[in-house]
């Protein structure tokens, strides 16, 4: 530090000696030819000319250009309005960015450099997966550049762990470690599980119950015995997270227990295609408790304690248990639940149970059991829904009239897997050419679920301006499904493989 | 004539980002109707919640729309110009219709209207001696500004600067107000910029001490006005405050004619105000120029100046020692695409031409700077994030777009240009591989 800043910032007040903060620098020998002047004065008109005479001549530290060189790069460059948009859809939304990233990853196209950065700080997997085919060279140049980027260095599989995994592991809040750790059951269940050992003694309950829940992912017969330790674990919110994944866990102890209890409540005779429900006395057993099984129903609905333990019964086991020997088709079990007196429990039971477990042949039939059926789900808001995102194309093909006709169209379509069979997305453009009003609240999700290439150049609108409630919602509602497809269609234009 | 911009320069011109994704859907021939050219204009309908008409005057590059957006440009103005960039023959020849005649007529009668009412301000007669003793007044008045001004720098200086650091915003807007009264704007807002200035970054106290230094001789600059050579008397009386109005520029600015090519420009908006700063450099003169544009918020400038153009004008420059700031005379032809990166210089001479400058006019602020051949080096440990030439100067650089100029390198070496304030590089404008990329603005100076 000169004197002169030193005796600036302590104030000529304090004393100190004027002559110090001279220098022999051109700057002082112009200032000195004022003559006298108050030492105030003289000190600010040295700075002033010491200030002109660095920004003038200002020297500069030297370094060589070290860096290494990009390489070549083997994708094609980005066209200028795929740029633009992409930027956008950074922005603001990730629906149309993995649309957008997927076709380009498909095409060869990589990112403009300047989207680079953008690109290398996000941290989510499915996005960064969805990324990294699309980098190029100077992406990969780039991420080298800097630790929290060498993610993208990774081996492209997207099979191991992302080089910050440790770091951020560490170093991150509760919810990004609850998401690294789902991250780690998915792509080295094992790996995970010792993470847990390590970091259980030291976290709180929520956090441990998480990290249980998350066990469902990558779950194997490896994983029983520390679920099962858990099973008295001195949270009791910890000890049903464990619990209610060993019951997905095949031939772990607690399946059996679980599925023994289920047989002797529940029951199906297939001579009679039949139900036969028992429901367990009160009150609630201690035992069944502690292992997963919750005392009061969710919520306010009308469901008896008796009937929600049963239901937690039949979740809890696979619905393939139920299936008689050498039967392979749950058509017949779901409908003989639904005509039965528990109905109710019966099919949100199976629907929990299917989900949870994956069985696909479930899916299509329950579907169809809760579309015909007025019954409501204690455990699923939508089970309709939660099922419709699991059918394959040919099942959504088979119920696209039933889907487009039901007045709960929008949940069940923004749940179904994207882009829709062209049977339903046919259907429902014809509903939305035709104004149909009931279509209206479906039209966002539409503007997303149907193939880029069914999606019509325009649809002819009556001026919103001119028109009443509720057509006006709806036109104002097809304005913006038009600029949704607008822009799709030319993010596919310019990612023609 | 065509439309002289392209995509990107298109793209430049709106106002955030939402409005380049709207713009996008728009630009296709089936979200209009009624789309039409003259030799003159492109127009064209479109359906929003009502019908809107959009149209583009080509030689000016003006744009005007129909629809209530507060933006500007909206995204249907927007719309039709990426469609009129990009698929011009597309665009069926017509006659204009009524709507776009009689906006034309408008523009031309308020174009011609406004140069007489500027040339007829600088032709009326003055009362010279009521000037002479309203300038003598003024005088008075900024001395004794500048003399309570002094009294307080000095305070400063005495009580020392670790003090001020408890003050409060109000502590230099009072002192501003006092230089306000005094008719010296100028000075008020450079002392409002100190109070900016207190802890803003680490080495703040030296920037303040700087600055304070060059307040100090500014005054003492203003006091010996007489002694001053004309064109730095000029620098000085503006920078208190003596500023000229347009039309004062247009009658005794020089003018300068020339290609000039906008390399950079930085839009902001006040609270009510959008300021446009474009800086130009001409083709053969070799001088740079700052064109400064203003206008209220959702208005749009009465010339756009687009980046990576070039335009053949006149340009009337405010009178300085170091001239920099100017206004567009007259557009001596359209404007029209700017094809490769522009001549730059390496560190070394850049620095040399601002270091003339600021021989000349030892105020002045940013100036353009257009470097060519630089690398951007990520900071390494000590080492702040720099560009270097090949000579190994490194250049400190501020903003926050670092990570985008690293990314468009490639460690491969780089056109720039942006400003330069002898403190650090602000970069605005990047050439790399035959693309031309402006950053995006705003954020994180200093």
């Amino acid at each position: 530090m000169s004197e002169l800043l030193r005796a600036a910032i302590l104030g000529t007040g304090q004393g100190g000696d004027p002559v110090s903060e001279r220098s022999e620098s051109p700057a002082d020998t112009l200032i000195d030819a004022l003559g006298e002047l108050p030492r105030e004065r003289a000190l600010l008109l040295r700075a002033g000319a010491h200030a002109l005479l660095r920004r003038a001549g200002r020297v500069l530290p030297r370094r060589s250009p070290s860096l290494p060189l990009a390489a070549a790069e083997s994708l094609r460059a980005s066209s200028p309005p795929l740029t633009d948009a992409l930027r956008m859809l950074f922005e603001s939304d990730e629906d149309l960015l993995a649309e957008a990233l997927e076709r380009m990853a498909r095409a060869r196209v990589r990112l403009a450099p300047e989207l680079l950065p953008l690109a290398l700080e996000q941290t989510e997997p499915e996005l960064r997966a969805r990324l990294k085919p699309v980098l190029g060279a100077r992406g990969a140049w780039l991420a080298a550049q800097r630790p929290e980027w060498t993610w993208a260095l990774d081996a492209a599989s997207g099979a191991a762990l992302p080089s910050d995994f440790e770091l951020r592991w560490s170093e991150g809040n509760a919810a990004e470690r609850r998401g690294l750790f789902t991250l780690a059951r998915k792509l080295s269940p094992a790996h995970a599980r010792e993470l847990a050992v390590d970091a259980f003694p030291h976290e709180k309950a929520d956090q441990r119950a998480a990290f249980a829940e998350a066990f469902a992912i990558g779950l194997g017969a490896d994983d029983e015995p520390f679920l099962s330790g858990l099973l008295s674990d001195r949270s009791a919110v910890v000890q049903k997270a464990a619990a209610r994944v060993l019951w997905r866990l095949p031939g772990s102890a607690l399946a059996q227990r679980m599925l023994e209890r289920a047989r002797a409540h529940v029951r199906y005779e297939p001579s009679a295609a039949r139900w036969h429900v028992r429901l367990p006395a009160e009150p609630l057993d201690p035992s069944w408790e502690r292992e997963g099984i919750r005392e009061v129903p969710p919520g306010t609905r009308q469901l008896g304690q008796r009937q929600w333990w049963t239901l937690q019964l039949m979740a809890a086991v696979p619905c393939a248990s139920w299936l008689p020997d050498g039967d392979s088709d749950p058509q017949l079990l779901v409908a003989a639940a639904r005509k039965h007196e528990h109905a109710a429990i019966l099919l949100d039971g199976l629907t929990q149970s299917a989900l949870m477990r994956g069985e696909r042949a479930w899916f299509a039939p329950l579907w169809d059991a809760w579309a015909a059926s007025d019954l409501t789900s204690t455990l699923t808001s939508e089970p309709r829904a939660a099922l419709g995102a699991q059918l394959t194309p040919e099942e959504i093909t088979a119920r696209a009239a039933q889907l487009v006709a039901d007045d709960r169209l929008r949940p069940l379509l923004s749940h179904l897997p994207r882009p829709w069979p062209e049977a339903l997305a046919l259907r429902v453009l014809a509903g939305i050419s035709d104004l149909r009003l009931s279509l209206r609240d479906a039209i966002p999700v539409a503007a997303l679920g149907i193939p880029v290439e069914l999606l019509p150049d325009s649809i002819p609108l009556p001026d919103s301006g001119q028109v009443e409630y509720p057509l006006r919602a709806f036109v104002r509602a097809l304005e913006h499904f038009q600029q949704v497809a607008a822009l799709r269609r030319s993010i596919a234009a310019e990612t023609v493989p | 004539m065509s439309l002289a911009l392209t995509r990107a320069q298109i793209i430049g011109l709106a106002p955030d980002a939402a409005a380049v994704g709207a713009s996008q859907k728009l630009a296709h021939p089936a979200q209009w109707r009624s789309l039409g050219r003259s030799a003159g204009a492109v127009w064209g309908e479109c359906q929003g919640s009502a019908l809107y008409r959009t149209q583009i005057a080509l030689a000016e590059l003006a744009v005007q729309c129909s629809c209530p957006s507060r933006k500007f440009p909206c995204k249907h103005a927007l719309g039709l110009l990426l469609m009129a960039a990009e698929g011009f023959e597309r665009i069926p020849e017509l006659p204009e219709p009524e709507w776009v005649q009689s906006w034309q007529l408008a523009r031309h009668s308020a174009t011609t209207g406004k140069a007489m009412r500027v040339r007829d301000k600088a032709k009326k007669p003055v009362d010279a001696a009521a000037q002479a003793k309203r300038a003598e007044r003024r005088h008075e008045n900024i001395l004794a500004g500048l003399d309570q001004l002094d009294v307080w720098l000095n305070d400063l200086v005495r009580q020392g600067l670790a003090r001020v650091q408890g003050e409060s915003w109000a502590f230099w807007d009072a002192q501003a107000r006092r230089l306000v009264d005094a008719q010296a704007p100028g000075l008020a807002s450079r002392v409002r910029a100190l109070g900016e200035r207190v802890g803003s970054h680490d080495n703040w106290p030296e920037r303040l001490l700087d600055d304070l230094g060059q307040l100090a001789l500014l005054s003492h600059a203003y006091r010996r006005l007489d002694r001053l050579a004309p064109p730095l008397a000029a620098d000085v009386r503006r920078l208190v405050g003596i500023t000229l109005d347009q039309s004062e520029v247009l009658a005794h600015g020089a003018t300068l004619e020339d290609e000039w090519h906008v390399l950079c420009d930085m839009i902001d908006d006040g609270e009510r105000v959008r300021t446009q700063r474009a800086w130009l450099r001409g083709a053969t003169s070799g001088q740079t120029a700052l064109v400064l544009q203003f206008t209220p918020l959702g208005t749009r400038f009465e010339s756009a100046l687009v980046t990576g153009t070039k335009l053949p004008a006149r340009l009337a420059y405010w009178p300085s020692a170091a001239p920099q700031r100017a206004l567009i005379v007259e557009r001596t032809a359209p404007a029209s695409p700017l094809g490769a990166a522009p001549a730059g210089s390496d560190v070394e001479s850049a620095l040399a031409g601002y270091a003339d400058l600021l021989a000349k006019c030892p105020w002045l602020g940013a100036s353009l700077l257009v470097l060519a051949d630089v690398v951007p080096l990520p900071a390494a440990g000590p080492e702040p994030y720099a560009l270097v030439d090949a000579s190994g100067a490194a250049l400190p650089l501020r903003g926050s777009a670092h990570d985008v100029l690293l990314a468009l390198s490639g460690g491969h070496p780089l056109t720039l240009a942006g400003e330069w304030d002898g403190y650090a590089f602000s970069p605005r404008t990047v050439w790399a591989e035959d693309r031309r990329v402006s950053l995006w603005p705003g954020g994180g100076d200093e």
